[in-house]
C-alpha cells in the first residue's frame, strides 16, 4: 500500500491529465473520421486504440526507468536513429511519394519520429556536459552537425515538413544552452533578410535596422563589418537565386506558400478544411454528424485534417479546450525545464517542447490555411502509430525528469 | 533573472501564437460561419435540373405546328481533333461558314469549343462518319418548325437554348417554357451520388400548348400565292393577312420575304419582323370605301348622285389632283369603283373634317386593333382640329393617313359584316399539356360603326370594284366577290414621295352575300407594273380561288350522296357559275340546263376552252384539244383540304371513298401520271 502510494506520487499528473484528454479526444476524432469510409480490413480506430495503450503503458515505463539510464543511453540511441535513416534511404517502404517507413515484419515504423528525440536527448547531453562553452566556434559546429545530419537525410526522403522540426530545434536548445545574444543575432535576421529581399523598400528598411543594432552592439569591428556583408550577400543572391529557377519550380513553391491559388490541388484541402471549419460554427455539428468529413470532401481527415474534423464537428468550444490543454501542456514543459536542476533535462524539456509546439503551431495553422500543406501530423490526435508512440515516448521521458527533478 | 528572462520571452511567444489561432478560429467558425456553413451546403447537395418540355403550338384545326425534336449541338475537344483540316473544312461547307471561323476555334486553348449549336442529325452526319476522338455531340430536345418558313414572323423563334427570341415564342415565352423541374442529390467527391429522399423530386412542369386562329391550309394557300405574286411583280416584299369578317378571327398572316425559324440566325432583321402589324404605310385607294361609308352612312351622297371629275385633273389649293384615267361624269359608286380621286374629293367637300376624323377613327384607324399580340402599331390619324382643307382631301383618297395592313383587313371587315368592329385575334386558346383549356379567346365586338345598309351598299360598290373597276383581275367566275384596289406613291424618309415608286394593294372580301374571308393583300414597291388592281388583285383572286376550292369537302360531306361531280364544283345562286375549262361540250351543256344556265357557245370542238360570263349569258369557248395537262402530285398521306390546294379540281373526276375528313392513303393516279381532261381520280382515305 505505501509502495503503491510512493509510486502514485512520483506521478506527474499535471503532465499526464492533459495528454490523456488528448489521446482521448483524438481517439473520438479518429473514429468520428473513419467509421463510415473504413473497409473492414482497414480498422483505424482500433488500430489508433492499441498505439494508444502502448503508448500509455510506455509513459509509465519510461518514467520509472532510472534517470542515469536516459542519460547514458542518449548517444547510443542517437546513432542507431541515425543508422535507421541511413537504412530506409535504401531499403525503405514508400508511401506518399517518399520513402518514409522500414518494416518491422508485420509493422512499420517511421525512423525519423525517433530520431526527434534521440537527437534532442543527444544535443541536450552534449551541450549539459562540463559547462562546455556554447559560443565557442567548435562546440557550435558540433550541434549544428548534430542536428543538421538527421535533417539532412529526412529532407533527403523527401519528408520536408519533419526535417524543418530539426532546424526548429536550433534555436530555441542553443538559446537555453546560454548563446550570446550576437551569436543568436547572426544566426536569425539573415533568415528574414530571405524573405524580405523581394521588396526593395522593405529590404532597404530592413538592413537600417540592422546597421543600428550593429553600430550599438559592443562588437569587435570587423565582426560588425562581416555581419553586415552577410546581409547584403543574402539580400542580394536571393533574388537572383530565384530568377534561375524555372517556372515550374517557381511555380511549385508558390503553391507551397500559397496553396489557395491552386484550387485543384493543394488549395483543395486547404478550402475543404476552412469550410468544415467554418461551417462548424460556435457549438459544431454534433459527434459523427460532421458532413465535410462524413461525406468525405475532406481528404486525409484522419491524419493531417483531424483538427478540422474536431472544429467541424465540436465547434469553437471543442476547439477553444483542445488548443487550451495544449497551451497548458507547453506552458507546463515550460515550468517544468524551469525546475528541474539537471541542465540536460533542462534543455531535453526545451527541445521536447519545441517539437510538440512545432507540430501543433503547424498543423493546425495549415487546417485554416495560414501554414503551407507540410504533411505534420497532430500531436495525441492525428491517427498514425510512430507518431503517437513518439509523442508518449517523449512525456514519458518529461515525467521521468520530474519525478528526478531534484537529481543534478 | 536573467535567465527567467529567457523562459518569459519563451511563455509570452507560446501565448501569442496561441491567442493568434484563437482569433482565427473566431473568425472562422463565429464570424463567417455563414459563409462557410453556405459553402458546404452547397456542395452536399446538388441540384439536378429535369427539363420541361417546352409547349407546342396548334393551327385552328389542332394541326401542330411547333413541335420538339432532338437536334444535337455539335461541339469539339481541340486538343483532340486528329484531322483538323477536314474537320475544318467539312463545318464551312455543311454550316456555310468561312474555314477561318472554325479554324479559330480549333486553335482555342479550352478543352470544349461549340461548332454549330442545334443542329439535326442529318446535317452534320458526314462530321460524325469522320469518326474523329475530338468531334462532341451532345443530343438536346428542342425546337422544330415544322411548316418552315410559314407563318414564321407569327410564330417567331428561339435561341439555341430554346428561349423565345420572337413573334409568340417571345410573347408566350412564360407559358410556353414550362417550369423545370428538379431532385435534389447528395454529393461526395469521387463520382458517389446519394439519393435523399428527405428532398421528394420536383417533377417538371411541361409548357402550355398555343391553338391559333391560323388554319394551317389557308396558310399554305397565302404563302405560296403572294410569294408568286412578289416574285412575279419582282416587288421587294409583300405581306397578306386572311381573317373572318363574322369574329376577327386572323386566318392566315403571311410576309414575304420570310425566313426560316430552324435556322434563324442566317436570316436579316427585316425578315423577321411581323410586318403585318408592325409596318405604317398610306394605303392610298383602298380607304375610299371608308369614306364613300361615311357619306352614305350621314346620307351626304346616294350611290347614283353624279360627279364631275375634271377630265383626270383638278387643282385644289395649290395643288394638283390627277386620276390614273381621265373621266368626265361619273356616279357615286363609279367614282369608287373606277378609283377616281377627284371624283373623290369632289364628292366630300360637303363633308366636314371631323365627321370624317370620327368615322375613320371609328373604323380604328389610328388606334391599335387590340389584337393578342405584341408590337402593334397604331399608324397615325392627326386630329381634324389641325387638318387644312387639302389635308381632307388627301385623307379621303388614302394619304395623310398611316395604317398597318392588319387594320385595314379589321376595317374591311366591320364594312362588309353589318358594320359590326371586331377585335381581331391570332390565339384561340391556351390549355395544359392534357388538353384543359386555360384561357379562351372568343371574338370580342368593339363598336357597330355603320348600319346593315349601308355595309350592303358598300358591298355592292366593293362588287362593282370587281365586276367593272380597278379590280376585275380579281374576279373569280363561279364566286362573286367584292374589293378595292388601291396604289399609294410611297414617302421618301426626307419627305415628299417617290415618284416611281409604289404601293399596291387590294383588300377584299368574299363570297358576297355571306362573306366568309377578308383578305388584304400589300404588294411593296412592284417593278412590272404599279397598280394594286395589276399587282396585288391577282393575288388576291389566287388566295380565294384556293380557299375556296379547300372549302368545298365540307360541303360535300354534308350530302354526299346527293352531289354530282359536276355539283362539287359548283357555289350557290346564278351568278356563281362553274369554271367549265375542261369539260367536254356534253358535259357543260347538260350542266348549264340543269343549272337552268343561258349560254352561247362559240367556237368549234369537243372540249370547253374557256368559260366566262358576259351580259348575263355565259360564253362557252370550244376546241379540240382539252387544255394542257399537268402532271399528278404525290397525294397520299395528306388531308383532302392539302390534296385540293395541289391539284386542279376542273380537271378531274373526283371520287372519294372512305371517310372524306381523313387522311389520303391511296390515289387511283400514280404521282407523276400525266393528267388527260377529265380525267378520273379516286382517292380512298382512312379515318384520321
Amino acid at each position: 500500500m505505501y509502495r503503491f502510494q510512493n509510486i502514485f506520487k512520483q506521478i506527474d499528473f499535471a503532465l499526464l491529465l492533459p495528454v490523456i484528454f488528448l489521446i482521448i479526444t483524438g481517439l473520438f476524432t479518429v473514429y468520428s473520421a473513419t467509421h463510415i469510409t473504413q473497409a473492414s480490413s482497414q480498422n483505424y480506430f482500433s488500430r489508433q486504440l492499441f498505439y494508444a495503450v502502448i503508448g500509455v503503458v510506455l509513459i509509465f515505463a519510461v518514467t520509472f526507468v532510472p534517470y542515469k539510464v536516459i542519460f547514458d543511453l542518449s548517444y547510443l540511441l542517437y546513432g542507431i536513429s541515425l543508422l535507421l535513416l541511413i537504412l530506409v534511404l535504401f531499403i525503405g517502404i514508400r508511401g506518399y511519394g517518399a520513402e518514409r517507413w522500414l518494416s518491422l515484419g508485420t509493422v512499420k515504423i517511421q525512423p525519423s519520429e525517433f530520431a526527434k528525440i534521440t537527437t534532442v536527448l543527444a544535443v541536450a547531453r552534449y551541450l549539459s556536459r562540463n559547462r562546455r562553452n556554447i559560443n565557442h566556434i567548435s562546440h557550435l559546429t558540433v550541434v549544428f552537425l548534430m542536428i543538421l545530419i538527421p535533417f539532412i537525410l529526412i529532407a533527403k526522403q523527401p519528408d520536408l515538413g519533419t526535417s524543418l522540426v530539426f532546424l526548429a530545434l536550433i534555436i530555441p536548445m542553443l538559446y537555453f544552452a546560454g548563446i550570446s545574444w550576437f551569436v543568436l543575432f547572426v544566426l536569425v535576421p539573415p533568415v528574414i533578410t530571405m524573405v524580405v529581399s523581394f521588396n526593395l523598400y522593405a529590404y532597404m528598411g530592413w538592413i537600417l535596422i540592422i546597421t543600428i543594432i550593429l553600430i550599438f552592439a559592443r562588437q569587435k569591428l570587423y565582426l560588425k563589418i562581416l555581419v553586415f556583408l552577410q546581409h547584403i550577400l543574402v539580400g542580394s543572391l536571393m533574388p537572383v537565386l530565384w530568377n534561375s529557377l524555372r517556372d515550374y519550380q517557381k511555380q511549385r513553391i508558390l503553391t507551397f506558400l500559397q496553396p489557395e491559388k491552386d484550387p485543384r490541388g493543394a488549395g483543395y484541402q486547404i478550402i475543404q478544411s476552412k469550410v468544415a471549419i467554418g461551417s462548424g460554427g460556435v457549438w459544431g455539428k454534433g459527434y459523427l454528424q460532421g458532413s465535410q468529413s462524413q461525406l468525405n470532401f475532406l481528404p486525409a481527415h484522419h491524419t493531417d485534417f483531424i483538427f478540422s474534423v474536431l472544429g467541424e464537428e465540436r465547434g469553437f468550444i471543442g476547439i477553444f479546450i483542445v488548443l487550451t490543454a495544449f497551451l497548458f501542456l507547453f506552458l507546463y514543459m515550460l515550468y517544468l525545464s524551469n525546475q528541474v536542476k539537471s541542465s540536460f533535462s533542462r534543455l531535453a524539456l526545451i527541445g521536447f517542447t519545441t517539437i510538440l509546439f512545432f507540430h501543433t503551431l503547424v498543423n493546425i495553422s495549415m487546417t485554416i490555411g495560414l501554414a503551407p500543406v507540410t504533411g505534420l501530423p497532430l500531436p495525441f490526435l492525428s491517427y498514425g502509430g510512430s507518431f503517437l508512440l513518439t509523442s508518449c515516448l517523449l512525456i514519458g521521458i518529461s515525467m521521468n525528469f520530474s519525478r528526478n527533478r531534484f537529481q543534478p | 533573472m536573467k535567465k527567467n528572462l529567457r523562459w518569459i520571452l519563451l511563455i509570452v511567444g507560446i501565448a501569442l501564437f496561441w491567442l493568434a489561432l484563437e482569433v482565427n478560429f473566431f473568425r472562422l467558425q463565429v464570424v463567417r460561419h455563414d459563409y462557410f456553413q453556405k459553402l458546404a451546403k452547397d456542395q452536399y447537395f446538388r441540384r439536378l435540373k429535369l427539363h420541361a418540355q417546352r409547349g407546342f403550338i396548334y393551327d385552328w384545326a389542332g394541326n401542330r405546328l411547333v413541335t420538339n425534336t432532338i437536334h444535337y449541338d455539335l461541339a469539339a475537344d481541340p486538343s483532340l481533333v486528329k484531322n483538323r483540316k477536314r474537320l475544318i473544312r467539312l463545318c464551312a461547307e455543311i454550316f456555310k461558314k468561312p474555314e477561318s471561323f472554325f479554324a479559330a476555334k480549333l486553335r482555342d486553348k479550352s478543352r470544349f469549343v461549340y461548332l454549330e449549336r442545334k443542329v439535326t442529325a442529318e446535317e452534320i452526319q458526314p462530321i460524325l462518319n469522320l469518326n474523329d476522338p475530338g468531334v462532341i455531340k451532345i443530343p438536346v430536345f428542342r425546337r422544330s418548325y415544322l411548316y418552315g418558313e410559314y407563318a414564321a414572323q407569327l410564330i417567331g423563334f428561339t435561341d439555341p437554348d430554346d428561349r423565345g427570341l420572337g413573334g409568340l415564342e417571345l410573347q408566350f415565352n412564360d407559358l410556353l417554357k414550362g417550369k423545370d423541374g428538379s431532385a435534389i442529390l447528395q454529393y461526395s467527391p469521387g463520382g458517389r451520388i446519394f439519393y435523399n429522399a428527405d428532398f421528394p423530386i420536383e417533377t417538371p412542369e411541361n409548357g402550355k400548348d398555343i391553338y391559333l386562329t391560323i388554319d394551317k391550309n389557308i396558310q399554305t394557300v397565302v404563302e405560296q400565292a403572294l410569294r408568286r405574286g412578289v416574285q412575279n411583280s419582282r416587288a421587294a416584299s409583300g405581306m397578306c393577312v386572311v381573317m373572318d369578317p363574322n369574329s376577327g378571327r386572323v386566318l392566315a398572316m403571311a410576309n414575304f420575304p420570310s425566313f426560316d425559324p430552324n435556322h434563324q440566325q442566317d436570316f436579316k432583321a427585316f425578315n423577321k419582323k411581323n410586318r403585318i402589324i408592325t409596318d405604317v404605310f398610306e394605303p392610298g385607294s383602298t380607304i375610299k370605301s371608308f369614306v364613300a361609308a361615311t357619306l352614305l352612312q350621314t346620307n351626304l351622297k346616294k350611290p347614283g348622285d353624279l360627279v364631275y371629275c375634271e377630265n383626270g385633273r383638278l387643282r385644289l389649293y395649290n395643288k394638283v389632283f390627277t386620276d390614273s384615267r381621265a373621266h368626265r361624269w361619273l356616279t357615286f359608286k363609279k367614282v369608287v369603283s373606277k378609283s377616281s380621286n377627284i371624283g373623290m374629293i369632289k364628292l366630300t367637300q360637303d363633308l366636314p373634317a371631323n365627321t370624317l376624323f370620327r368615322y375613320l377613327k371609328s373604323f380604328g384607324f389610328g388606334s391599335e386593333t387590340g389584337i393578342d399580340l405584341e408590337g402593334e402599331e397604331k399608324g397615325f390619324l392627326r386630329q381634324p382640329g389641325t387638318w387644312s382643307k387639302m389635308q381632307k382631301a388627301s385623307v379621303s383618297i388614302g394619304y395623310g393617313i398611316g395604317v398597318t395592313a392588319l387594320q385595314l383587313a379589321t376595317s374591311y371587315a366591320a364594312l362588309i359584316n353589318g358594320g359590326r368592329l371586331f377585335r381581331p385575334f391570332v390565339v384561340w386558346k391556351i390549355t395544359d399539356p392534357d388538353g384543359t383549356v386555360i384561357e379562351e379567346h372568343k371574338p370580342v365586338l368593339i363598336r357597330k360603326v355603320i348600319s346593315q345598309r349601308v355595309s350592303n351598299k358598300i358591298k355592292e360598290f366593293l362588287l362593282s370594284v370587281v365586276e367593272e373597276g380597278t379590280g376585275t383581275k380579281a374576279k373569280i367566275e363561279g364566286i362573286s366577290l367584292g374589293g378595292k384596289t388601291g396604289t399609294a406613291k410611297k414617302v421618301k424618309p426626307e419627305g415628299g414621295y417617290y415618284s416611281n415608286r409604289y404601293l399596291a394593294s387590294f383588300a377584299g372580301f368574299a363570297p358576297f352575300d355571306e362573306p366568309k374571308y377578308v383578305c388584304v393583300v400589300i404588294i411593296d414597291e412592284p417593278k412590272t407594273h404599279f397598280y394594286g388592281g395589276q399587282v396585288a388583285a391577282p393575288v388576291f383572286r389566287e388566295i380565294m380561288f384556293k380557299i375556296m376550292n379547300l372549302d368545298m369537302p365540307a360541303r360535300m360531306h354534308k350530302n354526299d350522296e346527293r352531289s354530282s361531280k359536276h355539283e362539287m364544283l359548283l357555289v350557290r345562286k346564278n351568278r356563281n357559275v362553274p369554271d367549265l375549262t375542261g369539260f367536254t361540250r356534253e358535259d357543260a351543256k347538260q350542266l348549264l340546263k340543269a343549272k337552268d344556265i343561258d349560254y352561247d357557245l362559240r367556237g368549234k370542238g369537243d372540249y370547253v376552252i374557256r368559260s366566262y360570263m358576259k351580259d348575263d349569258e355565259l360564253i362557252v369557248e370550244l376546241g379540240d384539244r382539252p387544255i394542257q395537262s399537268e402532271k399528278m402530285p404525290r397525294l397520299t398521306g395528306l388531308t383532302l383540304r392539302e390534296a385540293f390546294t395541289l391539284i386542279d379540281l376542273s380537271k378531274l373526276q373526283l371520287k372519294i371513298v372512305g371517310d372524306p375528313t381523313g387522311i389520303i392513303y391511296k390515289q387511283s393516279l400514280p404521282p407523276g401520271t400525266i393528267v388527260k381532261n377529265k380525267a378520273r381520280l379516286v382517292l380512298t382515305c382512312s379515318a384520321p
